[in-house]
């Protein structure tokens, strides 16, 4: 390594004293106004610390990158089937891939604990955990031809532990499509703009379809700005409709979305892909970048001020009404993608590593494009901790907490320790042009306010506030519909794959009947979930996004698992600490929270703790509140009990994985290494830069290879 | 890995067109998939970073470049089914395709076409 020149000790010492300042400056400040820039200062200060020297001892002591190796991309290359992907362009590929909705609506919903708990997590997260699983899954998968995560588990682990990664795919995928159209249905409920807007994003998909196919072929750029104008004018249009007549068309109860949404999650996955799929994609994209960049420029722009305290009493009594439960576990379940996520593993294991250069581009690409997800998660959070904590806590806690006028909302605000009058609460609803914000649970009404706020500040003024808030909930509304319409696919595919072992022609993916009636199940799965998230009177999101926080921490254990095998297996044995300590912290945080929603004796946190006392007063022919009626109680019963099981299951998967993969790890030890998958070297014969910008050297050896006329991309 | 047009999709391809083998992202909460979707177009219109694919025969072929890296030592035929002069283009890749590659699962598949 080279030694460090005086001006480089000089700006990295300047950038870890902006940092220390700003973390020091979070730390001590109780009661008084913070303003966002410190997250923002503590975050790209440590982002930049880690990613400078974290990164780079990982890429060069533990996982030993060498760039005299060829990669997948140009193993394969013979001038036409493959070409290594430009670094930067790759760079973009990744960070879109990753950046969803997930990273948005956790550390909103987490805010409950109050500013600092999440940040400290989204933060320190990203770097020694979520972008180290995808610096190290993209590097293994790149020495292996770009396999993907569920085949390594199967090749490295054995096949328990494939299987059992494979079952929790499945499950992940019911429990992540309930989650997420439940957000939808909570942001949309009794929302006729709102409704109308997202309810064109369809036919506007669909005609884009038909004109990309038929009537322009091939118009592609022509297609978006038709399609992106149409979507503009809906979200316009929908403010129109709801003033208009047609407003209480558009103004839908929370089950009649559920049977839409589960209407249009069968049709989606069976309708042919340019149809409906491919135009959408050109939709979302613009949405996404757009979006995201947006926020960023807002945050910068305006420097919003913390309105929420640094923790909460939430953070240590374990009584928030956004979710029950204490700082540890359920921050961490909660905040999910933003720092550590299983589905990035997906991305790492999956495309990437079949398009990339040089393998010290993992780098820059699997851990740095991590740290911009992060920096998007912390965003969020500052979106959601600039809101008045009054409004925030009367729109996140469920209808059995707050009610559902303005004014039984401001009295239980009140009752929480905070202030906010019905006055307020009924302005607030009128700026962004909703009938009420009162328990709009699911984290995205709320993402919505907060974004609209800061678009506000930036653009438009206050009289633009309903538009921007409108705009940010078609821009989650979008994704989680891409969400819905592929992860049913992926839960059919499976299941076909799955019951055709049992009955052939159900394996057969071309036999529609097959292919319909396994939609169909996936579909009822999810929505048999959406259902009871929607009508459950103990709330939805309280009761399902801990199952789904497991269930995407679990997804990021199997990740960990196989690095850390493949670590111990390569003869990396004393390197394994890099990815065993966040996956031994990952066990934690996901079988402690599994253990509590199990075995907890809390109504409010355990599921069958929860069944025993409703079940009890059944059995007495009592109805406890906030159940209404003896149905209400039977539906209590039967979600937790369903519930209780689910988180049984996960915590159950974590064991089988990690059993199966000690049994590899005791034998690698033993022997000091085993055989793995690993392709074999080819010599590389591309020159390319390491980071986003080249380096003296690295241009110097271009050069040299140009004038030679050698292989460069 | 080859591309191959059947008799009928040759026939069906009009001057300076090729089949283009597109690509299409899809989200899986915070992580994107894809899927595949195939088209005739104009070569001239294509973007430039749509590249041509080993293909029979050789030029008619282009794919997006995520997609095409999702195909690594697997033959695709393409074929046309025409209804009146619409011309519908379809791959023997089982329905999918993208999302089972994206999740590592697309070499267990040998299906009919369908796509």
């Amino acid at each position: 390594m080279n030694r460090l020149r005086p001006r480089t000790v000089l700006v990295w010492s300047a950038v870890s004293l902006i940092g220390a300042v700003a973390w020091t400056v979070l730390a001590l400040s109780r009661g008084e106004s913070v303003s966002a820039i410190w997250i923002v200062a503590a975050a790209l200060g440590s982002y930049a610390i880690a990613y400078r020297f974290y990164s780079r001892f990982i890429a060069d002591k533990v996982l030993r990158v060498d760039d005299s190796r060829a990669t997948p991309a140009e193993r394969l290359d013979n001038g036409v089937d493959f070409q290594p992907t430009d670094r930067r362009v790759l760079f973009g590929h990744h960070f879109a891939a990753i950046a969803g909705a997930g990273p948005l609506v956790g550390p909103v919903l987490a805010a409950q604990m109050g500013y600092l708990p999440g940040t400290i997590w989204i933060i320190v997260g990203v770097i020694f955990a979520g972008a180290v699983q995808d610096m190290v899954t993209l590097f293994f998968s790149m020495r292996r031809d770009g396999k993907s995560l569920g085949q390594m588990a199967r090749d490295e682990i054995g096949p328990v532990g494939g299987a059992a990664a494979l079952v929790a795919v499945f499950s992940i995928m019911i429990i992540l499509l309930a989650v997420l159209a439940l957000v939808v249905v909570n942001a949309l409920a009794k929302s006729p703009w709102g409704t109308f807007s997202i309810a064109m994003t369809i036919p506007i998909a669909l005609l884009m379809g038909f004109y990309l196919r038929v009537l322009r072929p091939g118009r592609v750029v022509e297609t978006s700005v038709i399609g992106v104008g149409l979507l503009l004018a809906s979200i316009v249009g929908g403010g129109l409709v709801a003033e208009s007549s047609w407003a209480d068309t558009f103004t839908l109860e929370p089950t009649t979305l559920v049977l839409w949404l589960v209407g249009y999650g069968f049709f989606a996955s069976v309708l042919p892909v340019w149809m409906l799929l491919a135009p959408r994609d050109y939709l979302s994209t613009f949405m996404k970048i757009g979006t995201i960049a947006m926020l960023a420029v807002g945050v910068f722009a305006t420097t919003p001020v913390l309105r929420t305290e640094a923790f909460t009493d939430f953070a240590f009594n374990g009584a928030g009404p956004v979710f029950a439960g204490s700082l540890f576990p359920f921050v961490f379940i909660t905040i999910a993608c933003g720092a550590l996520s299983g589905f990035h593993a997906l991305i790492a294991s999956g495309t990437t590593p079949k398009m990339i250069q040089k393998e010290s581009q993992i780098r820059l690409i699997g851990y740095g494009a991590m740290l911009c997800e992060s920096f998007v998660a912390v965003m969020a959070l500052i979106a959601a901790c600039a809101l008045d904590p009054g409004l925030y806590f009367a729109m996140n806690s469920p209808a059995g907490v707050v009610g559902s006028t303005a004014q039984s909302a401001a009295d239980a605000v009140a009752a929480m320790g905070f202030t906010i009058t019905p006055d307020q609460l009924t302005a607030a609803a009128a700026a962004v042009e909703e009938e009420t914000l009162v328990s709009r649970t699911g984290g995205a009404p709320t993402l919505a306010v907060g974004m609209s706020e800061i678009f506000a500040g930036v653009l438009g003024g206050a009289g633009m506030k309903a538009f921007w808030y409108h705009f940010a909930l078609m821009f989650e509304a979008l994704f989680i519909l891409t969400t819905v319409d592929a992860g049913t696919r992926v839960g059919r595919f499976m299941l076909q794959d799955t019951l055709g072992n049992l009955w052939k022609p159900l394996g057969r993916v071309s036999w529609k009947p097959g292919l319909w009636a396994t939609s169909a199940a996936v579909v009822l799965a999810w929505g048999y979930f959406l259902y009871t998230g929607v009508t459950n009177p103990l709330g939805g999101i309280n009761q399902l996004f801990p199952l789904f926080g497991i269930a995407n921490q679990l997804l990021a254990a199997i990740a960990l698992t196989v690095a850390t095998t493949l670590l111990i297996k390569s003869g990396r044995a004393k390197w394994a600490w890099v990815t065993g300590i966040p996956l031994v912290w990952d066990v934690a945080v996901t079988m402690t929270a599994s253990w509590q929603k199990v075995f907890s004796s809390d109504p409010r946190i355990g599921f069958f703790a929860q069944r025993d006392k409703y079940a009890t007063s059944l059995d007495a022919g009592e109805v406890l509140a906030p159940a209404k009626n003896l149905d209400d109680m039977h539906a209590v019963v039967t979600n937790s009990t369903v519930d209780g099981v689910l988180a049984a299951f996960f915590g159950l998967l974590v064991v089988v994985v990690l059993l199966d993969a000690a049994r590899i790890w005791v034998k690698a030890l033993r022997v000091g290494n085993l055989p793995t998958t690993e392709a074999a070297y080819v010599s590389s014969q591309i020159v390319a830069p390491s980071g986003l910008m080249a380096t003296a050297e690295e241009r110097t050896a271009r050069d040299l290879v140009d004038a030679g006329g050698g292989t460069s991309h | 890995m080859v591309i191959r047009l059947t008799g009928r999709a040759q026939e069906a391809l009009r001057p300076g067109e090729v089949v283009f083998l597109d690509w299409h992202v899809t989200g899986l909460c915070c992580a994107d998939a894809g899927e595949f979707s195939v088209r005739a177009v104009q070569a001239a219109k294509l973007p430039r970073r749509m590249q041509p694919v080993h293909d029979s025969p050789p030029g008619s072929v282009f794919a997006h470049p995520v997609g095409w890296a999702h195909l690594t030592n697997r033959d695709v035929t393409v074929d046309c089914r025409r209804i009146g002069r619409w011309r519908r283009f379809v791959t023997d890749l089982p329905t999918d395709a993208g999302l089972r590659a994206c999740l590592g699962r697309l070499a267990d598949s040998t299906a009919p076409p369908d796509s």
